[in-house]
């Protein structure tokens, strides 16, 4: 190409990009204008379009917790009984939607069994645990732990979360109830409870999620969020106290694992002037938070993590956050006026 | 045939326009979310000579404007970097400024001078055991309360507070101010109504306006003018009895949490 044709096409490009009204801000608006939240290792951008729907025909009310399923599917948990599961592809395309008698439908677990997905439904207004199939078929419900005599009535007993083991075995944080973690076999046949409400190392106020660690697996544990303590508690299988970490500020939601590292939705900064002040918190395989999308850095001082606390009006209050196999995450939220999940993907 | 290959890579450029459009406008751009509101310790927001203001800035590139006299900060305010002292009472107001985030709201710090402090309180209703403060002198001792309920500056009452306060020799006060925590979601209210005794003598009664914001803590306060020589004040500070049909709580006693009574 000689010099006069290299112009002479240059010209017409230039003219293309002129005639593109928004093309100059298209490029300024590259990866300049993307806002990035998080912090070290864990590097976010933020996608409010992502599974955004007609909320006419597939509504939501809070949007409590997600799970991607062994096809890859985002599955979402929310308490509108008009389509209490939604379940997404991950480009946010809905594929489905099942589910109309789980008024407080609250916890959304993943169990596989034999290469077959079942989920295991927490609803703290039926006071039941739901085990379903994939496409939601009940499988057997858990009643109220009567049998602990700890519990009067079905309507003391009001679970938020349910954890797996490999052996089938199911534990349960009565999150909103009276405090207690209840352990049944893989029948929902009741084996063990500990915990209750209180300030002392072993007990809960709020002991909203709970997450089965088996990142050692010569000494798999129980994780446990007490979420007004803003502490996170670690249990051995049996019950016993092991240990805990402070997140001063931060009310955890659930822990959840994923690789080596632990993620949480936080609902809300404890010290913040405004209730809507939540934002996203991750520990490292060491248990130390490296990263608060929507929040403070990270930082501690004599061992002691400094109080977190929300830095940006994005996130209202997180209540659940789901890793897909790309590193992204979806965050699922309560009071938030009735939206959808929000989409993070990693940078 | 080159106006062909022209207009095919003017074509090329469109294309690659939309889709470049469309991959940048799914994600969260600048300028479109807020900051959160600054957080700004202060060493005592009762003056008796200065008190200090110090600034938390957790992000890079973050700045915090402030003005003195009541407007609200913009990017043109004076920046606060560091530590500053004030010794004028009055409203300070903080923004947040950052170049990826829209302006925060405005932190409001109300400062105020340091009063006569009584020589004697006399309680005649208690505070609730779990939250007494330092004792019976708490909203005497010149020390302002945080915005969390549990902070030791704290005297809160799940009843009506009644107590007089009373002076070595008659002191002119000008005015009263009582300040108060607004926390609607730990139930915890403003008072209803304030009865002043003065001397025995004169009686002052003020009603507080009912709360209509929900979700807002606040440190706030009733300023209320007396202008007298005073000995002695008996005070009875009511709280609300019925929570309003709003809150979760409705048709239950709201808390009433008070941190200082300042007599200027």
């Amino acid at each position: 190409m000689n010099r006069r044709k290299f112009l002479k096409q240059s010209s017409i490009i230039s003219l293309g990009l002129l005639a593109c009204p928004s093309l100059s801000s298209a490029f300024s608006l590259g990866a300049n204008n993307d806002v990035i939240i998080g912090h070290n290792s864990h590097k976010y951008k933020v996608d409010l379009t992502w599974g955004n729907l007609n909320p006419l025909h597939t509504p939501v009310n809070d949007c409590h917790e997600m799970i991607q399923d062994s096809k890859g599917r985002i599955v979402l948990l929310t308490n509108h009984t008009k389509n209490n599961v939604i379940i997404y592809d991950k480009s946010g395309k809905l594929l489905e939607t099942w589910g109309t008698d789980y008024p407080g439908a609250h916890g959304l677990t993943l169990v596989k069994e034999n290469g077959e997905d079942f989920l295991l439904i927490t609803d703290y207004e039926r006071h039941q645990i739901i085990k379903t199939t994939i496409d939601g078929k009940v499988v057997f419900t858990i009643e109220y732990p009567a049998e602990t005599g700890k519990y009067t009535t079905k309507d003391d007993f009001k679970p938020t979360e349910t954890a797996v083991t490999e052996n089938g075995d199911i534990y349960v944080t009565d999150g909103y109830g009276k405090q207690y973690i209840l352990h049944y076999n893989h029948k929902g046949e009741l084996l063990n409870f500990f915990g209750g409400s209180g300030t002392e190392d072993g007990q809960f106020l709020n002991a909203h999620g709970i997450c089965y660690d088996n990142r050692n697996p010569q000494n798999p544990s129980l994780l446990v969020s007490a979420r007004e303590l803003n502490v996170l508690k670690r249990f051995d299988l049996q019950g016993n106290f092991i240990e805990s970490f402070n997140v001063p500020g931060a009310l955890i939601c659930r822990p959840v694992i994923h690789k080596k590292d632990i993620y949480f939705a936080v609902l809300r900064s404890k010290s913040a002037i405004n209730s809507d002040s939540g934002f996203i918190l991750i520990m490292n395989e060491n248990n130390e938070v490296v990263s608060c999308p929507g929040a403070t850095s990270p930082s501690y001082q004599n061992n002691k993590l400094n109080e977190l606390y929300q830095t940006v009006r994005l996130f209202q209050h997180p209540h659940d956050v789901c890793i897909d196999d790309d590193e992204n995450m979806y965050v699922a939220q309560w009071n938030s006026g009735k939206t959808y999940p929000i989409k993070l993907t990693r940078v | 045939m080159r106006k062909f290959i022209g207009i095919i890579i003017a074509m090329l450029v469109f294309s690659s326009c939309e889709k470049q459009q469309k991959e940048v406008t799914s994600f969260l751009q600048q300028g479109e979310i807020k900051l959160t509101n600054p957080r700004i310790t202060v060493s005592n927001t009762l003056i008796d000579s200065f008190v200090t203001l110090k600034p938390e800035i957790h992000m890079e590139k973050l700045s915090v404007g402030y003005e003195e006299n009541g407007k609200t900060p913009t990017e043109a305010s004076t920046k606060l970097h560091t530590t500053i002292s004030a010794t004028k009472p009055g409203i300070y107001k903080f923004r947040a400024f950052h170049p990826d985030w829209k302006p925060s709201e405005v932190t409001s710090i109300k400062l105020y001078k340091k009063g006569h402090i009584p020589n004697k309180i006399t309680w005649k209703t208690s505070a609730n055991k779990k939250y007494k403060g330092q004792g019976e002198t708490t909203l005497i001792n010149n020390q302002k309360a945080s915005l969390e309920f549990r902070d030791i500056e704290w005297v809160g009452f799940d009843t009506i507070a009644k107590a007089t306060v009373s002076f070595n020799r008659k002191t002119y006060i000008k005015s009263l101010t009582i300040s108060y925590l607004t926390d609607p979601k730990s139930w915890v209210f403003p008072p209803a109504s304030v009865t002043l005794y003065l001397n025995d003598k004169d009686t002052i009664n003020v009603t507080i306006p009912a709360l209509t914001e929900k979700e807002i803590v606040k440190l706030d306060d009733i300023k209320i003018p007396i202008e007298k020589e005073i000995s002695t004040i008996a005070l009875k500070v009511n709280n609300v009895q019925k929570l309003p049909d709003w809150h979760a709580g409705k048709g239950l006693k709201a808390w009433l949490f008070m941190d200082e009574w300042i007599f200027n």
